[in-house]
Formats: C-alpha cells, structure tokens, sequence
C-alpha cells in the first residue's frame, strides 16, 4: 500500500501530539511571561522604595500607610499620577511618585494589583 | 425555674445584640451617606477604577475622610460627601469598612 496521509493510521494521534506539545508551550510561555512580570514589578518595588512603607506584599507596617496589595490596579495608576502631579502639598508619596513614568506605574500598579498577604 | 434560667439568658443574649449594634449603624451609614454606590456594601470597588475598601486600615481610610473633607486630598466626587460627614460619621464608616 502506498503511504499517503489519507491511510496513515497513526496521523490522528501524531497530530494529537503535536496538539499536546503546542499547547503545552503555549502554557509554559504564558507562565514563563507571568514569571518575568512578576520578577520585574518586584525588582521595580524595591527599587522606587514602595516596599518600605507598603511592605513586600502590600500589606503595610503601619496603619497610617495604605495596604495596596490586592488594590484595584486602575486606582492605583490613578493614585501615583495624582501624587506625581503633585496634587496634594506635602504627602510624602510626591517625592517617590515623580520619579516615575507612566510605563513604571502601570508596572507597579499592576504588581500590586495581584498581590494579596 | 428552668424557664426563668432560659428567659433570662434570652434577656442577656438580646442585650449584647442590642449594645454591639456598631454593624448596622455602619452598615446604615454608608448608605446612607452613599458610600456603597461606588464601595459597595463590602467594601469592594464596583468599578476597578474606585478602591477597594475592604483591605484598607480602619486609621488610614479615617485620615483618608478628614483630608478629603478638608481639601487637603483632592477628588472631585470624595470632596463633596465627605463635607457631609461629622467626625463620628468618619469613625463609624471607617471602622465600618476598614479593619
């Protein structure tokens, strides 16, 4: 018998396979991609300082400071131009938030957004 | 005798709701003063642009009513409600929604 795609027998479970393995790299990119995301708001967190009063995960060391863990992540890039804008004399947040582009507090919003303590 | 007992525990039980009635005073209040349009009865944001309450501190979401009753924090909705709200409307809302 001629081989031709039309007989092959095995053709529904090597397509299945390729099915499998393409939709597990798409997962493991996916969570690769969250992985970095995760890797670079912490990194930004630490290094605009948000972890000294807001702490690691957003839960803060006092209670005069706001938790912004688990935050929703538009009031909170609404939050950090607010401050940035320098709408509020003489809260501490100013110093900190014109330090940041709009690319950075997406990022940080979004950071915090997803954490929960 | 066992009636008596029962009768007066009942008593008991009635007073303590009737004193710990800090949860409905809040509860009433917020919607009153229209906090849950926009916090919700929770304290969960109905749109993702307001904040969740639910999460916050009892002391910051306090210090949050005062700064926006006296300007000092801007917002053009928050400005407005919190000129309605007396000191003590502020402690029972805040304890209400914060922890």
């Amino acid at each position: 018998m001629v081989y031709n795609k039309y007989n092959d027998r095995f053709a529904l479970i090597r397509s299945l396979v390729t099915l499998l393995s393409a939709s597990v790299m798409f997962l493991l990119s996916g969570v690769a991609q969250a992985d970095l995301e995760e890797e670079e708001g912490a990194e930004l967190a630490w290094k605009y300082h948000c972890i000294t009063c807001h702490g690691e995960d957003g839960l803060a060391d006092s209670t005069r400071y706001p938790n912004i863990g688990g935050q929703n992540q538009m009031y909170l890039v609404s939050r950090l131009k607010y401050f940035r804008d320098g709408k509020e004399a003489g809260n501490q947040m100013n110093a900190q938030a014109v330090l940041l582009s709009d690319e950075v507090i997406e990022k940080l919003a979004t950071y915090f957004s997803k954490k929960s303590y | 005798m066992k009636g008596f007992k029962i009768a007066i525990v009942a008593a008991l039980v009635g007073l303590g709701f009737g004193c710990s009635s800090e949860k409905p005073e809040g509860a009433a209040l917020a919607v009153e003063k229209g906090c849950v349009a926009c916090h919700g009865q929770d304290g969960k944001g109905i749109a993702i642009i307001y904040p969740n309450l639910d999460l916050q501190w009892e002391e910051y979401l306090r210090l949050q009513l005062l700064a926006y009753r006296s300007g000092k924090r801007e917002n053009a909705i928050m400005n407005g409600i919190a000129t309605t709200l007396t000191d003590e409307d502020i402690a029972i809302l805040a304890s209400h929604y914060g922890k």
